[in-house]
This record gives C-alpha cells, structure tokens and sequence, in this order.
C-alpha cells in the first residue's frame, strides 16, 4: 500500500525541490530589485508578479500550455533550438509549480529586504565593500530568515500543486502523476485505500513542512538579530 | 587636512521642498558642523561620504576630487577612504565585535582573514577594551560598547577621515561625558582628521577646533577655536532641541 506511494511521493518531491529552487532564484532577484531600486511602473510589475498567487491554478496551467506548447512562442523556440518539450514532462510540473509557488518567495524576499536599515549598506559602503560583498555579507544575510520562512511556504505549495500541473504535465503515472493527482486519481477510480494511505502521506508531510518552518524562524538564529 | 565642500542638493518629500546649499573650506583636523535638526547636518555628511550625490558642486580632500559636478566625477563611497561612525552605530547584527571590527579587513567577500588583518583585529580589541566581547553580538551590548565598536570598526580601515554623526547623542547622559573625553584621547592616538556632526553645545567646547553653523541647508557661521563665549547658545539658529532625541537631516 505505502510502496504504490513511494513513486508519486519521490516524484512530488522532486518537483517541489527544483520548483522551491526556481522560485527561489527569481524571488530573490525580483524581490532585491524592487526592494531597492525605484524605476517606472514598479507597483504594476508588483502586481503582475503577484498575479500567480490570485489566479486561478487552471487558468495559470492555460497560459502556460499556450506558451510552452509546440505551436507556443516559446515551446516552438525550445523545440527548434535545443529539442526539448515541456509539455507531459516532469520538467513541465516543475516549471507550472514554480510559477504558482514564486509569489510566495518574492513577496516574502521585498519585504525582507525593505526591512534592512539601509545604513547598514552604507556602513559596509564606507567600510570599502564592493557591491557584490554588501549584498552577499550584508543584506542576504540579514534577509535570510524572511527569505527562508517564503521558500518554506512555496516549497508545501509546490508540493500540493494540483491545477496547473495537471494542465501542464498531465497525469501519467510515474512520470508525471504527482502525489496530489495521484489522490485525486484514486478517488476517481474508487480505490479508497490508495486514496487513504496518500492523503495520510500528504498531511504528514504538510506537518513536518510546518514544524521545519517554525524551528527554522524561532531558532537561535533569529534571536541573534534582536536588539 | 583640507576639506573642499560645496554641495547643492535639493530634497523633495511630501510636498516640502528642501535646499542644501553649502559653500565651505576649511584646514582644520578638527571640524563641528553644528546646527539643529533638520538643518542639514547629516546631509552633508551623506555627500562627503558619498552615500548620496549632489545635484551640483565639488567635494575635496587635500586637493583629490571626490565629486565634481561639473565633469561627471564621483568616487564611489567605498573608494574614498572615509570611516563614518552612524549616530545609531549601524553594527551589523548578524556578526560578533570581532567580526565586526574585521569585516572591511577580508579580502573577498568569503575569505577568512589573514595573519595581518587577525593581528589589526586584536589590535582595535585591545585599544577599545572589548577584548572580552569578541564574540557577543551587538544586541547583547550597552550604548558605550557599541559606540567603541563602531569607532573601532571605522578605524579598523585605516580612513584618511572620520566622519561622526551625532556619536553621543543615542547615549545616556552621564556616559556621555565619559566617552567624549576616551573620543579625546582616542583621537591624539591616531591623529586622524575628522568632522562631526552635533546639536549639542557640549560637543563643540570640548571637541571642536573650528565650527561651521549650518541651519535651513546654509551655512550661518565659521570660525576658528577659541570660539566668543556667546556662540554656543546665543544665535536663535543654535536652539539646542530638549531632551536630545535623534536628529535625522530631512
């Protein structure tokens, strides 16, 4: 019972991993650059940015499919210029749960990085730092723990991704057939104990996500950066 | 040390609009820049050290050009050799002393320190007395002790000049006496240049060889030690705000 669920268990959590990881990346960046550098219509990238978290997983997983698929501007391109297809890969689940899991990292990196007191940058200015050694030993440390506690959160976001997955990357089963769709399959075809023994699964490892996720915020760690 | 500042810059903020318009030289090692809030004190500060750039002047120091307006020359904060001692010290919170005093002595940005920066580090430690807080974190220290840190941090680089914005304002008042006379000492031993920024009068008797009054972005006032006995308190511009809460320029 619990070896069918190991496939699509593994399965999600590769997916959520590389997932958290491409949110990650452009979180940070997103995050840092509208943080700190004011420019025209800065607030309607923001909401264009923030768009994911509000919009309907299927209607992200539509988008997608017309962007990415073989007649899409840039699935057309991919195919052309390197070989690759997004669509019913696990790659393709990869790319439509980072996208749903991004404004979780992104919101909680601009605000991070709108917390710092900007004369702590200055003082590492006057210190003689060079750009790179501010960002990299002053404000990603000090963003670090508000930066992570969004990584956390898009990271169980990836891993319940249901909607735009299924858009995207369809549901075949070991390849494709996430731990959410895989419950949602059972429950389709009436196999109640698949169904039970993968929701179980599901929730447990949400509880973990959670507890990982305050030891991580109220570790020791934070508690170094009260005054 | 000859100091070249004439700054123009113009702040706009919620419909207020304010002018800095400096036009100043001195040759004293020993510079107050004094004036009350909001006067533009810290402003100038933030254009010498280069954190923010004129609209329109020319900074200098002993005759090398750190901004000109005019030819487009700007010499990025981290290359002008000025130390900048913040009025709220600016530790960073996520090092100890230690690792404050010798963050500006890595090479790169993740290389540990080498024998001479360990040695520099042990140095500032000793001079400062805050041998015994090498690993506490700038929340587990009083006022006095973050302010030493931060001067030793600021000195640690070795600056051409010192910058001071408002060093004992965020102390309590009975330390703060003590630590003007230990900044005294402090600065036979290095003989090093500075600038300080204040809007208490008790800093100027005791700290100050020349005095520049600035007040609404101008300068209302320059002159050399001694300075006449009504100077401090008697100009309407030198009005000392109660209970010496931070000043921030606008």
């Amino acid at each position: 019972m619990i070896g069918d669920a190991t496939v699509p268990l593994l399965l999600s959590l590769k997916v959520a991993g590389w997932a958290t990881l491409l949110a990650l990346v452009a979180g940070v960046s997103f995050g840092y650059l509208l943080a700190r550098v004011r420019f025209f219509g800065r607030e309607v990238l923001d909401a264009a940015l923030t768009l994911p978290m509000v919009m309907p997983p299927t209607v992200l997983g539509y988008y997608l499919l017309v962007l990415l698929g073989k007649r899409g501007p840039v699935g057309a391109w991919l195919q052309e210029s390197f070989g690759i297809n997004l669509i019913f890969t696990w790659q393709g689940a990869v790319i439509a749960a980072a996208l749903v899991a991004f404004p979780l990292v992104y919101k909680a990196a601009r605000a991070a990085f709108e917390d710092i007191d900007t004369n702590l940058e200055r003082a590492g200015r006057s210190l003689g730092f060079s750009e790179a050694k501010v960002f990299f030993r002053v404000t990603l440390p000090l963003a670090w723990h508000g930066i992570l506690a969004g990584a956390m959160l898009a990271f169980a976001r990836a891993l319940g991704e249901f909607g735009a997955t299924l858009m995207v990357a369809g549901s075949l089963p070991g390849r494709t057939q996430t731990l959410s769709i895989a419950i949602y399959e059972a429950v389709q075809a009436g196999d109640d104990a698949s169904a039970n023994s993968l929701v179980i699964i599901a929730s447990v490892i949400c509880i973990i996500v959670l507890v990982v996720a305050g030891r991580v915020l109220q570790g020791g760690y934070r508690r170094a950066f009260r005054y | 040390m000859q100091l070249e500042l004439r700054i123009i810059k113009d702040l706009q903020a919620r419909g207020r609009h304010f002018r800095l318009d400096i036009d100043m030289r001195t040759d004293s090692d020993a510079l107050v820049i004094y004036g009350p809030s909001g006067a533009g004190k810290t402003l100038t500060l933030q254009c010498l050290a280069g954190f923010v750039a004129p609209d329109a002047g020319r900074i200098a120091i002993d005759g090398a050009t750190l901004f000109e307006a005019a030819q487009r020359i700007s010499v990025p904060a981290r290359q002008r050799g000025v130390g900048y001692v913040f009025q709220d010290y600016a530790l960073f919170p996520h090092l100890t002393v230690a690792g404050n005093i010798g963050a500006a002595l890595q090479q790169g940005w993740l290389r540990r320190l080498d024998d001479a920066a360990r040695a520099r580090v042990e140095d500032m430690l000793r001079l400062f007395e805050l041998q015994d807080l090498r690993d506490s974190y700038p929340s587990q220290l009083s006022g006095g002790q973050r302010q030493r840190t931060s001067l030793a941090r600021a000195l640690a680089t070795r600056p051409r000049l010192l910058l001071l914005d408002e060093p004992f304002a965020a102390l309590d008042p009975a330390l703060r006496d003590r630590m003007r006379h230990e900044f005294v000492e402090l600065r036979e031993r290095f003989k090093l240049p500075m600038v300080l920024i204040t809007h208490d009068p008790a800093d100027l008797e005791m700290l100050a060889q020349e005095l520049v009054v600035i007040d609404n972005g101008r300068v209302t006032r320059h002159e050399k030690a001694p300075f006449h006995a009504e100077v401090p308190q008697g100009a309407t511009t030198l009005r000392v705000i109660p209970g010496g809460a931070g000043s921030r320029a606008a």
